[in-house]
């Protein structure tokens, strides 16, 4: 499946604060889409939407904790930025923990608005980004032969060509070919290059 | 009794507080008794005194019948003598006698007398004398045992003066004695023996004059009748010409011309005015000091003869011989008999002037009782500290207590006359002038005003109009009953005061608790205006699209003035101003509290719905005050929310009928603790966490301050709610 184009979504019950949020984001000309409350943007959220959500925390029916919640559970990974209001700096404080990117209280700066969206968007681009290799390198990783595999897990914890072969109970020169071919394959040079792109696509070993 | 116990005490619950005056009220016994007595006494007195008279004129009528009786008696009694003595004159034994006088014929003659004195017992002696005044027959009564006297017994009588008197009269002519004693061989006879002798000339066959019979009557056989008629009516007395008593007061007054030693026994010189009286009238009545006497005089021959009899004897000086009856009634009989009458009214006006007294005593203590209760409701009356008057149809007063004459520095005397008019002066008059009319027409009425006294000092008064109607139903004038409540009518200005400024505290005690959510919702309209004119900066900077710029405008100019509506709305909930009067429209209120309160409800995620009624009447009342009750109510809303799980709704309600305008507020939090009841509108008492206590506290006051009542009751379906209503305002 293709992500999403990446764009700024805002929630916010206020609807003075939706609409100027969207002139403002359309005078530096980003991609927004507004929504009246955190049930209505549930009911389009999807795991490929990309860039950045304003979320305002106070609103009639579900709050934006709760839709943070909601949202990590269906496994939507935007960046979040909270809108507080004057003295709402404990529950900013909570959606923070509970994996907002930032939050920015009311009336901001709009530079300030902006930069942090801006950052947000590059944050996400980075981590898509980050995402397309990693599941490349897994893809590649996929391609290894179950020998070939045996010898990249004994690798990456560290081990040198003899104790490979002596733990295998095969030839050295047939290590080396097994390398050889591994390094092929997942398409890098160096060692170092070949054990950084195995943790990356293997964050749990 | 019961009667008698409801008669003697009307008042029931004063009289425990009356002391009578044992004193007053024995004096006024004695006084009211003694009057009664007298009072009683007169016709005791009228009755007592025509009753004697009664007795009086009875005994005299007695007197007199007694009289008529006696003579009677003496008139049968002499006319029966009369007429056998007239028989002896003729009868055939004189006859034959006369023509041959011989033993025999005496003898006939001389049994014939002595049948006579034995048949008719009245005689002593019958006899006949012959004109040498020598007894021929004689026959002798003898006491009862009749005897003719024997020849040589025969007494010579020539010399006594019936003799004498009768040898000169002619036949047909009769004498009769007065009444003496009878004397015998020249001496009265023992005991005396009162005689009348009756003699009539006898003439014989050829008209000669031969002799006299003579009767000798037994004067004590008259005596003897009179006496029997004696009785109530008194002694009967019988006198001669002379005033010597035949019959007497006593045996020892009578015969005094007879007896030498009685000579000074007559009435003329026992009662010479009586005798006086006597001699001057043939009947009369004599009153002396001891005895009442009647008297007549009688004429015991004074009988005419029957007419056509031509030899008829007649008693010779019949028109000089008399004698006088009289019945002599002692006054001490009079007086007995009066005693007695006077004995017996005694009793009865004894035992009614002892009711008399009882009568005054029971009459003494009501009196003094009502008194005494009259003066000690004169006394609350007049120390009560308000006025009481009486006003009378034509609206002057009658009547007015002591608190008058602080008021208005007239003592109730000179008021009393007064129209209200004059006393109250036209303003005042003019001011009460509805409520008058309304009494007068039988209506009850209070009403408040101030009143002027009579310094420079106002008065804030209640009065009250009640009026008097007479049994027939017609008002006949009202009470006036007028209360000074200044002092409570200041405290609660105090009260009022205490209420506006706690009122004051309490709202900027919620400002300050609203402080960040008032902030929250004026920063929302600040953050759009800020975010709109960057927008429009970097469009005009860059090269944007600058139609959208117009449109941006617009909204600032919408969102500035949304910002300064949160900020007017705030600063006229909060301000403490001057509170006043006016009508009010409470779904204003209604909406106004709504958006005041919106922003909190919704970070509570509360929903606020609003139930308003169309065309709802206004109240009369002050806003800010009002506004604030709703405004607590719905917060304290809120708070109950604060704990519920489920649905979240404040619901807004108002509604009104003909009199009163009603504003609801129900929530669907959980129920207030049932325990806390109506205290819930106690001061401190909260149901909340971290609540004051104060908010439902002055809501209740505020209510009441415009005479509208705030309730609370639980919802059937769950949740609470709060109601007030207030009166509409007058059109």
């Amino acid at each position: 499946m293709k992500p999403h184009e990446p764009r700024v979504y805002i929630v916010d019950d206020d609807d003075a604060v939706r609409e100027a949020l969207g002139a403002l984001l359309g005078s530096v000309c980003l991609i927004y889409q507004s929504f009246a409350s955190a049930e209505a943007f549930l009911a389009v959220a999807s795991p490929h939407m990309r860039g950045c959500l304003l979320l305002d925390v106070r609103m009639p029916g579900m709050s934006g904790l709760e839709l943070q919640r909601k949202l990590q559970e269906q496994g939507v990974a935007l960046q979040i930025v909270i809108i507080t209001g004057h003295g709402d700096v404990p529950m900013a404080v909570r959606a923070l923990k509970a994996g907002a990117s930032d939050f920015i209280e009311k009336p901001f700066n709009e530079q300030d608005l902006l930069d942090r969206i801006q950052t947000c968007l590059q944050d996400d681009h980075h981590l898509w980004n980050t995402r397309q290799a990693l599941d490349e390198a897994a893809a590649r990783f996929a391609t290894l032969t179950p020998r070939e595999r045996a010898v990249m897990e004994l690798i990456a914890v560290g081990d040198h060509t003899k104790k490979i072969a002596a733990q295998l109970g095969i030839q050295d020169r047939t290590v080396d070919v097994h390398r050889f071919n591994i390094m092929r394959k997942v398409g890098v040079r160096t060692l170092a290059e070949l054990l950084h792109l195995w943790s990356a696509a293997h964050p749990s070993m | 009794m019961k009667l008698l116990r409801s008669w003697l005490a009307p008042a029931h619950t004063i009289h425990r507080v009356v002391q009578v005056s044992r004193r007053q009220i024995v004096l006024l016994t004695l006084l009211l008794g003694l009057a009664f007595s007298v009072l009683l006494a007169i016709p005791f007195v009228l009755y007592h005194r025509a009753e004697s008279d009664n007795n009086l004129s009875l005994l005299r009528a007695e007197q007199e019948r007694v009289i008529k009786l006696a003579a009677g008696v003496i008139h049968q009694e002499m006319d029966a003598v009369l007429s056998d003595l007239r028989y002896l004159s003729q009868h055939n034994e004189i006859r034959n006698y006369l023509a041959q006088p011989n033993r025999s014929t005496s003898l006939e003659l001389a049994r014939e007398y002595l049948g006579l004195a034995s048949q008719k017992q009245i005689y002593d002696q019958v006899r006949f004398i012959g004109l040498d005044g020598k007894e021929a027959v004689r026959a002798n009564f003898n006491d009862g045992n009749p005897e003719i006297v024997a020849d040589q017994n025969l007494q010579d009588k020539h010399d006594r003066y019936y003799f004498e008197e009768t040898l000169w009269l002619s036949p047909g002519q009769i004498y009769v004695s007065p009444m003496d004693l009878n004397i015998e061989q020249g001496a009265v006879d023992q005991p005396p023996k009162p005689v009348i002798r009756f003699a009539v000339p006898v003439a014989d066959d050829n008209g000669l004059i031969r002799g006299m019979v003579v009767l000798n009557y037994l004067g004590q056989r008259l005596r003897d009748k009179l006496s029997a008629l004696e009785g109530q009516a008194g002694k009967i007395w019988l006198l001669n010409a002379e005033g010597y008593w035949l019959m007497g007061p006593t045996p020892e007054d009578e015969w005094g011309f007879v007896l030498p030693q009685r000579s000074q026994r007559k009435l003329a010189n026992r009662s010479p005015r009586l005798w006086q009286q006597m001699e001057a009238a043939k009947s009369g009545i004599h009153q002396s000091a001891t005895s009442w006497i009647h008297f007549e005089r009688v004429y015991p021959l004074g009988r005419s003869a029957p007419v056509g009899v031509a030899d008829f004897a007649r008693p010779v000086d019949a028109d000089r011989y008399y004698w006088t009856i009289a019945v002599e009634l002692p006054q001490s009989t009079l007086q007995a008999a009066n005693l007695a009458l006077l004995k017996k009214l005694w009793a009865v006006y004894g035992a009614l002037v002892l009711f008399a007294f009882l009568v005054a005593g029971a009459l003494a203590f009501v009196i003094n009782r009502n008194k005494v209760l009259a003066q000690v409701v004169e006394k609350v009356v007049d120390n009560l500290p308000m006025l009481i008057a009486y006003v009378d149809a034509e609206q002057r007063y009658r009547f007015n207590n002591m608190a008058y004459e602080g008021f208005f520095g007239l003592k109730p005397s000179e008021i009393y006359g007064k129209t209200m008019r004059e006393l109250l002066g036209e303003p005042a008059y003019q001011a009460a002038h509805p409520y008058i009319e309304q009494a007068l027409a039988g209506e009850a009425v209070t009403f408040e005003r101030q009143l002027a006294d009579k310094g420079p000092g106002m008065h804030d008064v209640v009065i009250s109009y009640l009026p008097d109607r007479s049994p027939q139903g017609e008002v006949r004038g009202f009470y006036v009953m007028v209360n000074d409540v200044s002092l409570i009518k200041e405290s609660e200005r105090r009260d009022s005061r205490r209420m506006l400024e706690l009122a004051h505290v309490s709202r900027l005690a919620s400002m300050g608790e609203m402080a960040t959510e008032i902030a929250h919702e004026i920063n929302q309209p600040l953050a759009a205006i800020a975010m709109y004119s960057a927008a429009g900066q970097r469009i005009l900077q860059g090269d944007g699209d600058r139609s959208q710029i117009a449109t941006w405008l617009e909204a600032i100019n919408t969102q500035a003035k949304r910002a300064g509506e949160i900020v007017r709305r705030v600063r006229r909930f909060a301000q403490k101003g001057e509170h006043q009067s006016s009508p009010v429209d409470l779904g204003q209120i209604a909406r106004e509290v709504a958006a005041l309160l919106d922003h909190e409800a919704r970070s509570q995620q509360v929903e606020i719905v609003l139930e308003l009624s169309e065309d709802l009447p206004p109240v009369q009342g002050d806003h800010v005050l009002l506004e604030q009750v709703v405004f607590n109510l719905v917060r304290h809303a809120l708070d109950m929310l604060r704990a519920q799980t489920g649905e979240r709704r404040i619901t807004l309600r108002t509604a009104f009928d003909a009199h009163l305008v009603y504003v609801e507020v129900c929530d669907t939090g959980p129920c207030v603790d049932p325990a806390l009841g109506e205290h819930i509108f106690d001061s401190f008492v909260t149901g909340k966490e971290g609540g004051l206590g104060m908010g439902l506290t002055i809501s209740r006051s505020i209510i009441e301050a415009h005479a509208g009542t705030l309730r609370y009751k639980m919802n059937p379906e769950g949740g609470n709610t709060f109601m007030f209503s207030l009166a509409r305002e007058a059109r």
